[in-house]
């Protein structure tokens, strides 16, 4: 019997990488075109991933716990020889891109991919490109404009021979998003498909909403937290400093106080693969994992919509320190160059929508994590003073919105109490 | 042989003066060459010092000349300075050809030495088309053109002497016949015994000589050189002589007859000439003083041509197009 | 007044040997106006001494060309059929290709080789070939391949002032093409490729006898299936202009190179090379070839048809080339 690799198929948009949760069928059994037959877990969710073929799983190539990327053979798959030509000649090289951007994918085309490559080969396209092993098909031409937007070649359908992503379906793809390289936010355009990122946070938001939540508002006297900002301007002026760099380290303090908000929300494995978006809501048996660390996320908009870099052990960043890697990170998420994991492990992220933006307002918890603090902007508020005489106030409000499965009303309440005393008397963050 | 130029004391000085030189030079080239210093090979004319110092004795500095791949000796004949023809075969940038030639293909366009190539038998229409431009212009010079009896087999040497002579062309035909074409005996390349023969039929005048006898190359040459400028058409003169080295340096000369090989160092064409001159009551110290001055102007060229730079790899691409770039938009 | 190729030709010698009296012609049957008749009337005018006739001895009178170049002056030798340029190659490319390198810069070769390749209708294998690869091959050579009358007379003055040997190759099928010469003495750029037909969908890059023809089929092209391919003239072969090639892709991204001579080791395979070198990342699609079959060029005109490049070849490479590949 002709045997075929049994591939790991793309993804998403920006998953690389996954870890191998169970097989659902044994070595040596018969599998049908479709049956799901091992489990994967990626940072978004649990995926079940088809047989691409009738067949007996004849060798399993990884176990539960391995970590996989797309391209990388799960198993070996014995089929017959009319399945097997078939196989061939869709498969010389390469890998149809036929997964849907940002979300998990069938299997089909997933069988024109190859056997992984040796390690260590550098994945064409940066960041997000394929993974190491899967050859996509793409004109240089093609590849370079992809590149100059930060575009995922696995984002773009091929219209080419055998697939081939050529020069026309990247300006499709960029033109349906009215995207310069590199440029600012152009609007949407009316009647074209949505770009491939917004189209990825069309399914995390739609996942964010079906978290149970609820928001806790607290307002902050911004006095000496601006008087420090001062300070710290003057103290290292060559550093780029923001009001984020004092409330990432203060949120950074306030889950070390309260580390029952530093956990990721893991759902129970979702039942069907295409049902991706439901499992949060429909697994009430979801675990939580304690998060590796103290990293904190940071909502940064860019051309087509939101990215959440994410600022790792931000608890043992000297502030200054904090300020220079979270100057980079925003950086590079602005210019599609983040690399793997500067967007996974935060239990926490902050949107801040800066001095020109509301006084308050609420933000939805990403999909895993726990909480999300939004900050509103500092303005001046009246106040009365214990000696009865109004005085002008900097103060800026915050909302925390909590993943309810996660935490209740106390713990999230003792966690913005934390966050308040730090931020209302900063001076001990750059004190050490 | 006689001619009123035999009693010319001053010119056998001259011509034996010559001699010495090339042969001393070939001798030099020779060690250096075994010894490894040579690049490429190296192909001597020790023996055949007569034609090529009796036949540029008769030529005027705007003569062209062409040779080939034994250059040596009718390079310096021709006037070349000896440290710059050293320092080409040893590939310097102080070489007649920044060492881009080497010892098969000498150039030194000042003294009308147009070129010695290392195709046997692609000389000679050079000659004809140097020649050629001289008719056009009107200008009194001829072209000279050396090769030996192995380029008679080419077909390009029969269709340049119909060329010369239907166009009445201004060069001098020298073959140098040493018997041996590379490391085949005549016998064995051909049946006819003198090249001049095939000249003949093109109506192309000839003479024959004893290329071991300078004074005999001399006067011939001379009457050949006088009836092409007069005349304004060809001429064909072979020199009957003997290559005493190998085909290059290191030939171990197989096809070689030891007898002849001893019968022919005996008419060595410079004692030969060295035996004239001291019947005719020229000192022994004075043809001795001549060769130990030769003996010094090589051993400072060659310390000159020794130390001299070879040419810079940066500059391994200069000189192929007259446009210093690869993609000349000139004139 | 429309000028045919071959009248460019003889305007472009005419005009050199009236400026120059270094400039002299020779070849077989020249005084007589030559095979094409491109030297009629020529000797003449300027005399049998410099507009002569030779022998059938294609490697004596080149030899004597290159060894007259060497001298001073600047021949243009005429050889009859480029496939005789087999009888000359030790001239041309150990000597003339050579002599400047070899001599260190002390002598130059101002030579002009003109010949003519291509098949145009029984002439066989041994008149038909474009050999044209053969001699780009050989540092110190200048190839030129003119593709009009206007770039016959242009390029041929400029060969002939070029210090350079230049192997210049007409084109049978061209010698009766006409067109409008320019009224004043023009001397082409050598070097410079040339945009014949604008577009924005391919790069066509031809050079010669197939020029006309590519732009027959460009045209064709846009007409029957909207493909707006921009044609490229190289105009020589050495120097070879490979930055308005990859300018013109910088639009295109897409390249097709169509020449006579067979395909293996050819002139398309160089400048596909060129191109993936510098330019790789504007390469929308493969570069595809057009050539002949690697077939000697056949005698019945049927055989001869189904090895050339034709204009349906072209156009259907161009399809290929923007909508499959």
């Amino acid at each position: 019997m002709p045997t075929v690799p049994f591939i790991l198929p793309p993804l998403g948009l920006t998953t690389e990488q996954a870890e191998v949760v169970r097989w659902l069928r044994s070595e040596g059994e018969q599998v049908q075109e479709g049956e799901p037959v091992i489990e994967v877990e990626t940072d978004k969710a649990v995926v079940e991933v088809e047989a691409p073929a009738a067949g007996v799983l004849q060798r399993l190539v990884v176990g539960a716990g391995e970590r996989v990327r797309p391209g990388d053979v799960l198993a070996e798959l014995g089929v017959d020889a009319e399945t097997a030509a078939h196989w061939l000649s869709l498969g010389q090289p390469g890998l149809n891109p036929t997964a849907a951007p940002g979300g998990p994918t069938s299997f089909q085309g997933a069988g024109t991919a190859r056997a992984a490559a040796p390690a260590g080969l550098v994945p064409p396209v940066q960041p997000q490109g394929p993974a190491e092993g899967s050859r996509l098909r793409a004109s240089p031409a093609a590849r370079r404009l992809a590149r100059a937007h930060g575009l995922p070649l696995t984002a773009v359908q091929g219209s080419g021979p055998q697939g081939r992503i050529q020069l026309r379906d990247v300006e499709r793809v960029i033109q349906a998003a009215g995207q310069p390289p590199h440029d600012g936010d152009l609007p949407l355009v009316a009647g074209q498909p949505l770009p491939p990122l917004r189209q990825a946070l069309v399914q995390t938001l739609t996942a964010s909403a079906r978290i149970p939540q609820f928001w806790i508002e607290q307002a902050v006297d911004c006095t000496r937290l601006l008087a420090g900002l001062d300070e710290l301007r003057e103290r290292w002026p060559e550093l780029p400093w923001s009001v984020n760099d004092l409330l990432i380290k203060a949120v950074a303090c306030a889950l070390q106080v309260q580390p029952r908000l530093n956990c990721l929300y893991r759902p129970a494995p979702a039942q069907t693969a295409d049902k991706a978006g439901a499992d949060l809501l429909a697994s009430p048996a979801g675990r939580l994992q304690p998060a590796d660390g103290v990293h904190v996320g940071l909502v940064v908009a860019v051309a087509d919509g939101v990215v959440v870099p994410v600022l790792r052990a931000a608890d043992r960043l000297p502030l200054p320190q904090l300020a220079e890697r979270r100057a980079a990170l925003v950086q590079r998420a602005r210019t599609g160059k983040l690399a793997r994991g500067e967007w996974t492990g935060a239990a926490v992220s902050i949107s801040n929508l800066g001095a020109t933006g509301p006084d308050r307002f609420q933000a939805l918890v990403l999909p895993e994590q726990t909480a999300m603090l939004a900050v509103g902007r500092i303005r001046p508020v009246p106040v009365v003073g214990p000696d009865g005489r109004v005085t002008s106030q900097p103060q800026m409000t915050l909302t925390l919105t909590v993943d309810h499965r996660v935490a209740d009303g106390m713990e999230a309440a003792a966690f913005l109490r934390s966050l308040v005393e730090v931020l209302v008397n900063p001076a001990p963050l750059w004190a050490t | 042989m006689s001619s009123p130029e035999v009693g010319n004391q001053d010119l056998c000085l001259s011509l034996y003066r010559m001699m010495v030189r090339i042969r001393l030079f070939e001798e030099q080239v020779g060690k250096l060459a075994a010894a490894g210093q040579v690049p490429g090979l190296t192909h001597l004319s020790t023996g055949q010092e007569a034609v090529a110092a009796g036949v540029c004795a008769v030529l005027r500095p705007q003569d062209y000349l062409f040779s080939g791949h034994r250059a040596h000796g009718h390079t310096l004949a021709k006037g070349s300075p000896v440290t710059a023809v050293l320092a080409e075969i040893l590939g310097r940038e102080t070489g007649l050809c920044r060492g881009r030639g080497g010892s098969m293909h000498l150039v030194d366009a000042a003294r009308g030495m147009l070129g010695a190539t290392g195709v046997v038998g692609g000389n000679i229409p050079l000659a004809l088309g140097a020649a050629w431009a001289a008719q056009v212009r009107g200008e009194d010079r001829l072209a000279v053109v050396f090769f030996g009896d192995g380029a008679s087999g080419n077909g390009v040497f029969h269709e340049s002497l119909n060329l010369a002579s239907l166009w009445r062309l201004p060069v001098l035909f020298v073959c140098e016949n040493n018997g041996v074409a590379e490391f085949t005996q005549r016998e064995e390349h051909s049946r006819v015994a003198f090249t001049s023969e095939f000249a003949k039929p093109y109506d192309i005048p000839v003479r024959v000589v004893d290329g071991n006898d300078v004074l005999a190359v001399y006067t011939a040459a001379q009457a050949l050189v006088h009836w092409v400028r007069q005349a304004g058409g060809p001429a064909y003169l072979e020199c009957q002589t003997y290559r005493l080295s190998g085909h290059y340096v290191g030939d171990a000369q197989a096809y070689r007859d030891k007898a002849e090989l001893a019968a022919w160092r005996e008419r060595d064409p410079l004692l030969r000439l060295q035996r004239q001159l001291l019947a005719q009551g020229v000192p022994a110290a004075e043809l001795t003083a001549q060769a130990e001055a030769e003996r010094q102007a090589l051993a400072q060229a060659l310390e000159l041509a020794r130390t001299a730079p070879p040419p810079a790899a940066a500059e391994a691409s200069a000189y192929v197009y007259s446009c210093a770039r690869e993609t000349p938009t000139c004139p | 007044m429309e000028t045919s190729y071959t009248e460019a030709l003889r305007r472009a010698l005419d005009e050199e040997l009236a400026r120059d009296p270094a400039v002299v012609i020779l070849g077989e049957d020249v005084a007589a106006g030559g095979a094409f008749g491109v030297t009629r009337g020529l000797a003449e005018r300027y005399g049998v001494e410099r507009v002569r006739n030779t022998p059938i001895s294609e490697a004596a009178i080149t030899g004597l060309a290159v060894g007259a170049a060497v001298a001073g002056l600047r021949p243009v030798l005429e050889v009859m059929f480029i496939d005789f340029i087999t009888l000359a190659m030790d001239n041309l490319v150990n000597q003339a290709a050579k002599y400047r390198y070899m001599s260190g810069g002390q002598l130059s070769v101002p030579l002009v080789v003109r010949t003519q390749a291509g098949a145009a209708g029984g002439a066989a294998a041994q008149h038909s070939q474009s050999l044209e690869a053969w001699l780009m091959h050989v540092p110190g050579l200048l190839v030129v391949t003119p593709s009009s009358p206007c770039e016959a007379y242009g390029l041929l003055k400029a060969a002939i002032r070029q210090d350079d040997p230049v192997v210049f190759i007409e084109h049978k099928r061209l010698y009766s093409k006409r067109e409008d010469l320019p009224a004043s003495e023009w001397v082409a750029p050598l070097g410079q490729a040339r945009v014949v037909r604008a577009g924005v969908d391919a790069t066509v890059v031809t050079y010669g006898g197939m020029t006309p023809l590519v732009v027959d089929a460009a045209a064709r092209a846009a007409a029957e299936a909207g493909i707006d391919a921009e044609v490229i003239d190289l105009r020589s072969l050495v120097p070879l202009d490979v930055d308005t090639v990859v300018q013109s892709l910088q639009r295109t991204h897409r390249l097709l190179v169509v020449h006579e001579a067979v395909q293996n080791g050819g002139v398309g395979a160089e400048v596909a090379a060129r191109v993936a070198e510098v330019a790789f990342d504007e390469l929308d699609a493969p570069i595809l070839r057009v050539g002949a079959a690697f077939t000697p060029i056949p005698f019945a005109p049927e055989l001869e048809r189904a090895v050339l490049p034709d204009e349906q070849r072209i156009v259907s490479a161009l399809l290929r080339l923007v909508k499959e590949a």
